[in-house]
């Protein structure tokens, strides 16, 4: 199993309590607002570290009870929805740094190239689009190469255009790195175009979990 | 103009205001730090306890400081296991009274700077792969250096205006522990108006400097912030 995650955890009015095996590379995860899917992401990311029971990814263990991974050993990237970037660094500078950062970086350029992000280069976060923001999120962790990439609605301020590129670069590097992907969408086409499997959260718990047959995916996808 | 005497507890004045602020700064960043990360009741009890100073009568201030500085206190005899002489009418005295006398003007703009920097930017950065030092060199220094400079410059005018904890454990020595602040109160108490005219509107004066820079400082950041989004 590449994911194993057992997640017990409840807030005031919010109860979320679910086991998960995951093997494929490209999950879907769906569900309406406050399901849960935000914060099983961060459960697995090490950011949300009451909420995991238990966590190992690839037969490394990631949390047991009160044993945590640290996060730059998880090799884990969450991307949330509104991309957090530092205010005071340009994109080329995050680029930089997320590859200064890494012991064996992805080529800057070429992530440069692939995500068209030439024009974007000198500019703030804050003289960015939010779909831009997204963009240059995306290419900062394709960077340090991860292991775990867990998109939280990271690219839905993209339009369907630039979502296409984008989730076409993505499908490149996750075959050249091998990561694999947690994809929280709330359009459901997107998700079967591109997933092996799909995550049905509702109220906190596990409603479904779905394989994709390879004609209802691969196909489509190839063909874009 | 100036008198030597007058010249003498201005330098003493802006000498006690740099040093104080200074140390002040250094010893309470980390603390603000912590401070910034979150709410607890210990943290409630902590800030409450560092905000005191601000509404306090400096009398109070300064009469527990005469009890800890005089030479028969624990603290004193501990200062002097180390070889330190009793702090009481003395300048490092006066520098340990300022310190805690302009405790909140530091921790406060400190703590309100260092909780703009959000803990889920810190962690998507150590996810990409920074360490401790790299966090600090690349955001927590960068973001964090406005709060510090905003800190230094207000313990510092506001430690130029200290006067009610001078007057209790000062002495009034020159050179040693002679403020501005207190060479006025003694012009006025001699019926010297000329003089205390002269040094009272010089203090005013750079006060204003002193605080009108800080407000252009930092309207000159909120400009350059508003500039790069609206170049979008």
């Amino acid at each position: 199993m590449s994911l194993q995650l057992k997640l017990n955890w409840s807030a005031s009015s919010f109860c979320l309590q679910l086991e998960l095996k995951l093997d494929n590379n490209w999950i879907g995860i769906y569900g309406q607002s406050g399901s849960g899917k935000t914060s099983m992401l961060k459960a697995i990311a090490g950011l949300q570290p009451d909420a995991a029971e238990h966590c190992s990814f690839r037969g490394e263990l990631w949390q047991q009870g009160q044993y945590q991974r640290s996060l730059s050993s998880r090799k884990a990237l969450y991307l949330a929805p509104e991309a957090l970037l530092m205010p005071h660094k340009t994109a080329l500078q995050h680029l930089q740094l997320a590859s200064d950062w890494s012991k064996s970086p992805e080529d800057t350029a070429q992530i440069i190239q692939d995500f068209e992000l030439q024009p974007l280069l000198a500019l703030y976060p804050s003289q960015l689009s939010s779909g831009q923001q997204q963009k240059l999120a995306l290419a900062q962790a394709l960077i340090t190469r991860p292991r775990l990439l867990l998109l939280d609605e990271a690219l839905a301020h993209l339009d369907h255009q630039q979502k296409t590129a984008v989730l076409k670069q993505l499908k490149h590097y996750q075959q050249q790195q091998g990561f694999m992907l947690l994809w929280v969408s709330h359009q459901m086409e997107d998700l079967c175009l591109y997933c092996q499997e799909i995550v049905w959260l509702k109220q906190g718990q596990l409603q479904q979990q779905q394989q994709l047959w390879p004609l209802q995916q691969g196909q489509t996808f190839f063909a874009i | 103009m100036l008198y030597p005497a007058e010249w003498q507890a201005l330098l003493l004045t802006v000498k006690l205001a740099l040093l104080s602020s200074f140390f002040l700064l250094l010893l309470t960043a980390p603390l603000a730090w912590w401070l910034s990360r979150g709410h607890s009741t210990t943290r409630n009890a902590i800030n409450a306890l560092l905000t005191l100073p601000l509404v306090l009568p400096p009398t109070v201030l300064g009469f527990y400081l005469v009890l800890l500085l005089s030479p028969d206190s624990w603290f004193s005899q501990l200062l002097r296991l180390a070889g330190i002489e009793a702090l009481a009418f003395r300048f490092e005295g006066l520098v340990l009274a300022s310190m805690l006398y302009s405790l909140p003007f530091v921790v406060q703009p400190l703590q309100q700077g260092f909780a703009q920097i959000a803990q889920e930017l810190l962690d998507q950065n150590r996810a990409l792969g920074a360490n401790s030092w790299q966090l600090m060199a690349q955001l927590i220094w960068p973001l964090s250096r406005p709060a510090l400079f905003s800190a230094f410059i207000l313990s510092f005018a506001h430690t130029l205006g200290e006067f009610g904890i001078v007057l209790m454990i000062g002495g009034n020595i020159p050179g040693q522990t002679q403020l501005l602040s207190m060479l006025i109160y003694d012009q006025v108490e001699s019926l010297n108006y000329a003089r205390a005219h002269l040094l009272s509107g010089l203090l005013l004066l750079f006060s204003f400097s002193v605080l009108f820079w800080l407000y252009q400082q930092q309207r000159g950041q909120q400009q350059r912030g508003q500039q790069q989004r609206s170049q979008k």
